[in-house]
């Protein structure tokens, strides 16, 4: 059983007569239980990927599995959770709020959406901020609500686009402990990064994108040498890679 | 089912948060008893005045609600992204639009509720009797409403709020001029003329068919036959106006 699986997966957008190939051919096999890193530099394409299997972008060519259910069935989004890259929520609710609309969409029964809400809070430290507004949530207040908001239907498969992008040292380090339980709690976790160095440290597998293509895909232990720092690695082989095209 | 109208709670529960919306209740009421407690014309015309006046007032104040609510509803999920993570969850698109449009039909019939209510207690007042017949032209203005919400969701599926919703102005006043089209294409010696002038008569909703108020005001007495005709029209365009929102939807990306 695959987490994710894609087929020959491509999105060409044409905008005013330009094509652009965000997504060429995409091969991804993820397994379960485990946190897959995609990774790439910013426009590689990573989160048009993630777009196509969540149903938000339709793909020009090829196909997906979610969960061994083909994307479009709409069965799928029963067992995921999803945070997109710099969210945005309903700025005049309140987490609760927040979290009890988003449990109504799931048709959670109320005694338990309530528990579930509580127990979200608690994890994400904002049961003391329950009650205020959204908009008055700092960046990482948002992205810890975010976080919240995609566990409430207990998922096996969790989406994160760039979740640790543009917080603070210490924001970084709660999204990334966060991230760690989640997959203690047996939840698979797929996220996207163009910050290596913290992919590094969280993840099992990586997968690694350039100009719409993915150029590697596998176990961290597998691709690294032994004292090779995932930066290194990288960088070796973007330029490696750059250089057989031209 | 219940997808559709948690969303439209939702939207509910948003837009009863935005302060704007008492505004013009709560204008309107004013405007109603302050133009008519305090307007000075001899007995007898009065009461026909206040009629035409409150009439009046409502269905202006209930076009700017309907308006403003349907055309801003999806645009703001979109403008913010929040639609993104509530496509992600299960909800067919369907319903995502026919939860943002019964949202907002759910505020804007409030509001009209509110105001109709307000209106009917200020004539008690002057008049010292109930005039529930007031409520004929009334349950109109709320169909209207509903076709005008309608209209600015179709719009909003492919423009912005503010686009949308200068277009259903015009729509607005297009629909209350409309039945006059086929006299004027009798006259019109052109082809092309007279096709699209029926063509604009068709299309257009013809508003004119829910605007009682003047017979109303004056007394006369309006068949529920009329109504329930009317009623019946209004929820055919509705229905199809948000049959070709949800076709104009289903092939988007929210990327
Ligand atoms: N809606 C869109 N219309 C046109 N081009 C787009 C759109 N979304 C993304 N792109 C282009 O597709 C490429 C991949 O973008 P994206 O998937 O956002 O990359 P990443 O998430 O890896 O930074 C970029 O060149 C971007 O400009
Ligand atoms: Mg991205």
């Amino acid at each position: 059983m695959l987490a994710i699986k894609t087929e020959h997966l491509a999105k060409i957008y044409k905008t005013g007569g330009k094509e652009t190939k965000a997504i060429q051919d995409l091969n991804l096999e993820v397994s379960p239980n485990q946190i897959y890193g995609f990774l790439g530099p910013n426009g590689a394409g990573k989160t048009t990927t993630i777009n196509m299997l969540l149903g938000l972008a339709a793909p020009t060519t090829g196909t997906a599995w979610i969960l061994e259910k083909q994307i479009g069935d709409i069965e799928i989004k029963q067992k995921i959770g999803f945070l997109p890259q710099s969210p945005y929520f309903y700025e005049s609710f309140s987490s609760v709020e927040l979290l009890n609309f988003y449990g109504k969409i799931f048709k959670i029964p109320r005694k338990e959406r309530y528990k579930k809400i509580e127990e979200l809070l608690d994890m994400v430290g904002l049961t003391d901020s329950r009650k205020i507004p959204l908009r008055k949530f700092s960046r990482g207040m948002l992205q810890r609500i975010g976080i919240a908001q995609t566990l409430i239907n207990d998922p096996d498969l969790v989406f994160f686009d760039e979740p640790i992008a543009g917080l603070d040292p210490v924001g970084r380090k709660e999204v990334m402990d966060t991230i760690l339980n989640i997959k203690r709690q047996g939840r698979t976790v797929f996220f996207s990064s163009h910050v290596l160095h913290d992919a590094e440290t969280l993840c099992d597998s990586i997968g690694i994108l350039d100009k719409g293509k993915l150029i590697v895909s596998g176990k961290l232990k597998d691709l690294l040498d032994p004292k090779e720092s995932l930066e290194e690695y990288f960088l070796k082989l973007i330029e490696k890679k750059r250089g057989e095209k031209t | 089912m219940s997808t559709i109208l948690t969303i439209a709670q939702g939207v509910y529960q948003r837009l009863m948060k935005s302060r704007i919306l008492y505004v013009i209740v709560v204008f309107c009421l004013f405007a109603i008893a302050y133009s008519t407690l305090y307007s000075a014309v001899t007995a007898g015309e009065e009461t026909k005045l206040m009629k035409d006046i409150g009439l009046a007032g409502i269905a202006v104040a209930a076009m700017l609600i309907s308006i403003m609510v349907g055309s801003t509803a999806i645009p703001k999920e979109i403008e913010s992204r929040t639609i993104q993570t509530l496509i992600a969850k299960p909800v067919r698109k369907y319903e995502f639009i026919l939860g943002q449009f019964l949202g907002a039909v759910y505020v804007a019939l409030l509001s009209i509720a509110i105001m109709a209510v307000g209106f009917i207690i200020i004539l008690a007042i002057k008049t010292h009797a109930l005039n529930l017949v007031m409520f004929k032209p009334l349950i109109l203005v709320c169909f209207e409403a509903i076709v005008l919400v309608a209209v600015s969701v179709l719009f909003s599926t492919f423009c912005s709020s503010m686009v949308s919703s200068i277009l259903a102005v015009v729509v607005y006043i297009a629909g209350h001029l409309s039945y006059q089209i086929p006299f004027l294409v009798e006259r019109a010696g052109n082809v092309v003329t007279k096709f699209v002038g029926l063509l604009l008569y068709y299309v257009l909703p013809n508003f004119q068919y829910f605007n009682v108020k003047a017979p109303a005001a004056h007394g006369i007495c309006i068949p529920w036959g009329l109504i329930f005709g009317v009623i019946l029209y209004g929820a055919i365009y509705t229905a199809i106006m948000l049959l070709v929102s949800v076709a104009i939807f289903k092939n988007k990306d929210f990327a």
